[in-house]
């Protein structure tokens, strides 16, 4: 399924009032970006509901046959254990709900049935009175499509007796991101990987705050593509790297490396991960082979920054062709991973075209320009 | 080899930005010349040559940086950046070449505007130069 003309027609206009811009593709709508065109940060549904619409509405097979919030679901005599909710106040948190596809919400729509519709969770936010959901966030998008006006949720309250509020719904969103983490690694839409960085960060966990804070020094961050300036969409090359250990056992020096170099010879362009994990294993090849303080690190930079920009230009062009040239060397053969066949590509490069520095020697050698 | 190039055939100020197979462009302002007939040549006005990885990357980056000055995304016009100066779009391409170390190569102005029956001096020009 894709976007036709008309429905990117469609979005482009209500993406007219909104003052923060925000992805919308077919597959994802970027709640994160989207919601900081609201007070709090909280996205009413209906303005998703109104991108969804003008999405599937103009797809193929997609209109819909009522209006919205046209029905009471209620009176379908379903009896709920728990909360009929009005669908005005249900609402979205983006700490774990961070994107909706219209695409998915268009394959559940087509086996919809009111008898057996999974209910949505929630935690109900003190402040605002609203139902945050956590899961069955798409569902309750078909429901709205379906046109019912409320909807049923599984939602629990904070227990203020022995904290504050405060530490109250902090502990309720936690809770609520580990939980939205564990069904949906497990079922249904998978978790995207940028997603589960973004709410194991702020669900606080320790090693995604290091990694976050490397991209953040070298003006980076993690996004869903990579064609803007600095931004990083392979999460698991990122991770690799800063799992990368150096001779002493430190962990997180070979992205601080990388994404120095990375950032500061090629300034305007989105990191990619192959390039970024061939950075990282050369630095960590050069310090297993010649000790970790060997070599000037700012002067060996320059000098390889300039041959690179000399030969190939870009950070691109530079990985493309490198991983060319091995494929030429090798053929079918080649059995190294991308950022292993960069890697050596980059320190045979290296050797071509200077000879400030002894790097020692690459796991094999093959034809570079 | 591959070209990027950049032209207006109306002269107004709508802009569209496109690359071409060296070999293929006579087919390539063939089809152009066809929309008009013969009271008017298709002219490409500015030229940038290079790999096919470099001006493929660099069509990339152009569209990429006048996304928001296209404003009719329907077929046949998703490729024309609207009310844009020719300074402007030139400069555009000048700067995404420096920033992004586009290693593509300007050619002589006599080759600008580009015409059909350039195509062969182009290739000659190439080869020697």
């Amino acid at each position: 399924m894709q976007m036709t003309t008309a429905a990117r027609k469609a979005v482009r206009k209500i993406m007219q009032k909104y003052e923060h811009p925000f992805d919308v593709e077919i597959d994802a709508i970027d709640l994160r970006q989207m919601s900081k065109n609201f007070p709090l940060g909280i996205i009413p549904t209906e303005a998703i509901d109104e991108i969804i619409n003008a999405i599937l509405d103009n797809a193929k097979g997609g209109k819909r046959e009522v209006e919205p919030r046209s029905i009471d679901p209620e009176v379908l005599n379903i009896t709920p254990k728990f909360a009929w909710v009005d669908i005005d106040q249900t609402a979205i948190n983006p700490i774990f709900q961070r994107d909706v596809a219209a695409n998915h919400v268009f394959k559940i729509e087509k086996d919809f049935d009111p008898n057996k519709i999974i209910v949505p969770c929630a935690v109900k936010d003190m402040q605002t009175g609203l139902y945050l959901l956590w899961d069955g966030h798409h569902t309750s998008r078909v429901a709205s499509r379906k046109g019912w006006k409320k909807i049923p949720v599984w939602y629990i309250e904070a227990d203020v007796s022995d904290k504050t509020e405060e530490e109250a719904m902090a502990e309720l969103i936690l809770l609520a991101g580990r939980a939205f983490l564990t069904i949906n690694k497990t079922n249904k839409r998978p978790v995207s990987r940028l997603d589960e960085h973004l709410i194991r960060l702020e669900c606080g966990e320790h090693e995604a705050r290091l990694v976050e804070d490397i991209l953040v020094r070298y003006n980076s961050k993690f996004a869903r593509k990579d064609d803007k300036t600095g931004q990083i969409s392979h999460i698991s090359n990122t991770y690799d790297v800063f799992n990368l250990a150096s001779p002493d056992g430190t962990r997180g020096i070979y992205l601080h490396r990388a994404l120095d170099f990375y950032r500061s010879t090629w300034p305007k362009e989105g990191v990619n991960g192959v390039m970024l994990k061939g950075l990282g294993l050369m630095f960590q090849m050069i310090d297993v082979s010649k000790g970790l303080h060997t070599i000037d690190k700012t002067a060996f930079n320059t000098e390889l920054a300039n041959s690179l920009h000399s030969v190939y230009g870009s950070a691109k062009i530079a990985r493309e062709e490198i991983e060319e040239q091995y494929t030429e060397t090798y053929g079918d053969a080649g059995r190294d991973l991308t950022p292993v066949q960069v890697a050596n590509g980059l320190m045979c490069h290296y050797k071509v075209h200077n000879s400030t520095f002894d790097i020692g020697n690459s796991e094999f050698t093959f034809q570079v320009r | 080899m591959k070209l990027f190039y950049l032209r207006n055939p109306l002269n107004t100020p709508h802009w569209k930005g496109g690359v071409s197979k060296l070999q293929n462009a006579y087919s390539r302002m063939g089809t152009y010349q066809n929309a008009f007939g013969p009271e008017f040549q298709e002219s490409w006005k500015h030229i940038w040559i290079g790999t096919e990885k470099q001006i493929d990357y660099l069509e990339e980056l152009f569209h990429q940086h006048w996304d928001a000055q296209i404003e009719n995304i329907d077929v046949g016009n998703s490729e024309w950046v609207s009310n844009v100066s020719e300074e402007e779009v030139v400069s555009s391409v000048e700067m995404i070449r420096k920033e992004y170390f586009i290693k593509v190569q300007d050619v002589p102005e006599e080759f600008k505007p580009f015409t059909i029956d350039k195509i062969e001096l182009l290739k000659e020009w190439y080869k020697n130069r």
